[in-house]
């Protein structure tokens, strides 16, 4: 008898424990901001936020700056911090938001504001915070891009926007005595004199560019299929491309590595990252890398040795000299608060702390490239901040028609798809008839379970 | 009597805090991923039920599935007689009264505790580059380079040299094993005129079997496991060669957000393994020796 109803009370605690669990792991996803009041003024009395994000070092440090100088100037507000590298911050995100753990102010990637919700809005409405964030200091245009399409709420606001660029290491050039490419001949042509002693292994060879990694990859090939065809990837959940269109943007980039212009899939090292030693080693004539983020590179090669003003954006690659190409261009990242946040209010104007505060513009330096902030890119311009690679960057940025990347370009569904096919073309797995099938069909099967 | 009734709580409450642990952490996710498996189940999203069309896709439509099952089963096929080889010899050898004999077993089992964590993956990495001291070693012979990790014929080799040199866990259960087995076998074989080799084949190995079958369904199971180098050394690549079937369930969950297709590969890989050493179990009448 006793038996029976001690029996009878563990499995009660266990039922308990159960459905206590049960509750705690539901996903709950569906929360709406809109259930949130949102307070007319800020609050008095201590209260505290959590602030997440990605980066390098430098981004760190002035994070940490920025913080600081908000805390002083509200006392009454504590900031808890979340940082580290990029590698695995999508999935971390896309965890905490899951779980409702996320913290109350995020940084984000363009892509994710519309594909973790494909098409509806995981983050708080900022627009409902507008009394917290200036949201006139940005351009229409830029705020469109972080309007999600589903349900036109602003998930999150743009720190700037960006694009892929040429950065050059002037050295390479000048040691060879070429000429920095203007066209795909030229590149093959330079790769004959500065890889000229290049061998199968990979083993010290010298390249005239480089793409480092995978995403690098896709983008130039992107860039290829643009310029030939003048049309973007995809629109509104269709590739544009044909198969021939396709296959030969493939084979045109497999000419460039089998001339030696840019390493093969075996030569190229696995640091994909601005740490890749035949970058940081004087191997690489340039690297094809985003605007605003380039001051990563431009300073792990002047820690190696090279002087800053050895180091510029070259002209874009074209098929013929007096081509114009064609640019992408996207939000290099964003801030979003949470749907969760019990503080939205301090959430928001501390977002707005980070582009308005003189002292704060300051501390963030370059660090995450130009703004799109009118207030900020102010500061930054009066304050002289935009030098360098990184001013000739978005000064050859602007010298052209600019297009901004379809959201759904790097959803990770679709882009792990190109991202094989590539892999699988330049191991020769693939042929490129194969490969260009196959870009297309299963990039257009995964945009089809975003759309449907 | 208030003694007695004391008694009969103790052992329940002793065993609350694992049933507990147990049943948050094991049983219901367990039991919850089999009812994901059975929608479509977007990370930040509403489930929808739909059946066993996730297991059905995968089965018949996923070439990414086949592929990581390909490489999956490549992996611990090999990677599991190789640590049972690997470390079945060298506690042989560690089981003979030879000098500072202690030194060693400690310097085998170092590897087994550093496990397949980052600095480990960075050091692969470097042994196995193109211009790397493996490649360097295999040059004086005139061979390579080998492109270890980025050709798809070699990239498993890779991982599978990884996992068999961390074989320090299962030399050691070895080792108990072989001081186990009692000296008067070996001391009635040598009066017969049995040879070593053949008393390592007609006594060791026979009475051994137990821990041999025990140590082979654990290897078996943690390569099914294996994640950390395919991740941080090889990412899956190339072309798939090291896609193993957790880092493509971790991939789908967590990076692509489709809960309910990745807790349907969950349960296809659980029905593997469980296949695979449900075998394994039947067939121990043939070779297992239970000396009872």
């Amino acid at each position: 008898m006793k038996m029976k109803r001690v029996t009878r009370l563990l499995a009660g605690m266990l039922a308990l424990v159960m459905t206590a669990g049960l509750a705690a792991c539901g996903s709950g996803g569906s929360n709406d901001s809109s259930s949130n009041e949102v307070a007319e003024e800020l609050p008095e009395e201590d209260v505290s936020i959590t602030f997440a994000w990605w980066g390098s070092d430098d981004r760190h440090d002035a994070m940490k700056e920025v913080i600081a100088l908000y805390e002083a100037e509200n006392p009454n507000v504590t900031i808890e911090i979340e940082y580290g590298a990029w590698d695995g911050w999508t999935q971390k995100n896309l965890t905490q938001l899951s779980g409702q753990t996320e913290a109350d102010v995020m940084q984000v990637n363009y892509n994710w504001v519309h594909s973790f919700g494909k098409g509806e809005n995981v983050y708080y409405d900022l627009n409902e915070l507008s009394a917290f964030i200036d949201l006139d200091n940005w351009d229409d245009n830029y705020l469109e891009a972080m309007t999600t399409t589903g349900d036109g709420q602003l998930g999150a606001v743009p720190h700037g926007m960006t694009g892929r660029v040429q950065l050059y290491n002037k050295n390479v050039f000048e040691d060879a005595g070429v000429d920095f490419p203007s066209t795909y001949d030229e590149l093959i042509a330079a790769a004959a004199v500065i890889g000229a002693d290049n061998v199968d292994s990979g083993t010290d060879n010298s390249y005239v560019l480089m793409n480092v990694g995978e995403v690098s990859t896709d983008l130039f090939i992107a860039q290829l299929l643009y310029n030939m065809t003048g049309e973007v990837m995809q629109t509104e959940g269709t590739v544009n491309y044909s198969v021939d269109q396709v296959k030969e943007a493939l084979e045109l980039y497999k000419s460039f590595e089998d001339a030696g212009a840019m390493p093969q899939f075996h030569q190229e090292d696995p640091i994909d990252n601005e740490s890749n030693p035949i970058w940081t080693n004087g191997r690489a004539g340039s690297v094809y890398e985003w605007a605003g983020t380039l001051d990563k590179y431009t300073g792990s090669i002047m820690e190696a040795g090279v002087a800053e003003d050895e180091l510029s954006v070259a002209d874009y690659i074209t098929a013929n000299a007096d081509d114009d190409p064609t640019i992408y261009v996207k939000p290099n990242l964003g801030y979003a608060v949470s749907k969760n946040s019990a503080n939205p209010e301090v959430a928001a104007d501390f977002i707005n702390f980070m582009f308005t505060n003189e002292d704060a513009v300051k501390a963030l330096g370059t660090s995450l490239g130009i703004s799109s902030n009118k207030v900020t890119f102010e500061i930054q311009e009066n304050e002289g901040m935009i030098t360098g690679a990184v001013k000739d960057a978005y000064e050859k940025l602007d010298e052209y028609d600019q297009v901004v990347l379809d959201p759904y370009f790097e959803d990770e569904n679709v882009r792990g798809q190109r991202y094989t096919i590539i892999e699988a073309f330049r191991t020769g797995k693939y042929s490129s008839e194969e490969a260009a099938e196959q870009y297309i069909s299963l990039q257009q099967a995964e945009l089809d379970k975003l759309f449907n | 009597m208030n003694k007695k009734k004391r008694g009969n709580y103790t052992p329940y409450l002793m065993l609350a805090p694992w049933m507990i642990g147990f049943v948050l952490f094991k049983a219901y996710p367990i039991v919850v991923s089999f009812f994901y498996s059975l929608q479509e189940y977007p990370i930040l999203g509403n489930p929808e039920f739909v059946g066993i069309q996730n297991y059905v896709e995968i089965l018949t439509a996923d070439q990414t599935f086949n592929e990581s099952f390909a490489a999956t089963m490549k992996y611990v096929l090999i990677v599991t007689p190789s640590i049972l080889i690997v470390s079945f010899a060298v506690a042989f050898v560690l089981n003979f009264k030879l000098k500072g004999v202690n030194f060693f077993r400690t310097m085998y089992y170092i590897p087994s505790i550093l496990g397949g964590n980052v600095a480990v993956s960075i050091l692969w990495t470097m042994l196995f580059a193109t211009d790397g001291p493996v490649n360097t070693i295999i040059g004086f012979f005139g061979a390579g380079p080998i492109y270890w990790t980025s050709d798809p014929r070699f990239a498993v080799f890779t991982l599978i040299i990884l996992k068999t040199w961390q074989f320090g866990s299962t030399m050691l259960i070895f080792l108990s094993a072989l001081q186990g087995v009692s000296k008067s076998y070996y001391e009635a074989a040598s009066l017969d005129g049995a040879s070593k080799l053949r008393q390592l084949f007609s006594i060791t190995v026979p009475v051994i079997t137990p821990m041999i079958l025990f140590n082979a369904v654990n290897v078996l199971s943690k390569a099914f496991e294996e994640f950390n180098s395919a991740y941080l050394i090889t990412k899956g690549g190339p072309n798939n060669a090291t896609y193993f079937l957790n880092l493509y369930i971790y991939e789908q969950a967590f990076l692509r957000g489709n809960y309910g297709y990745a807790s349907a590969l969950t349960w296809i890989l659980l029905a593997i393994i469980g296949i695979l050493t449900i075998i394994m179990f039947k067939s121990t009448d043939r070779y297992v020796f239970y000396n009872d």
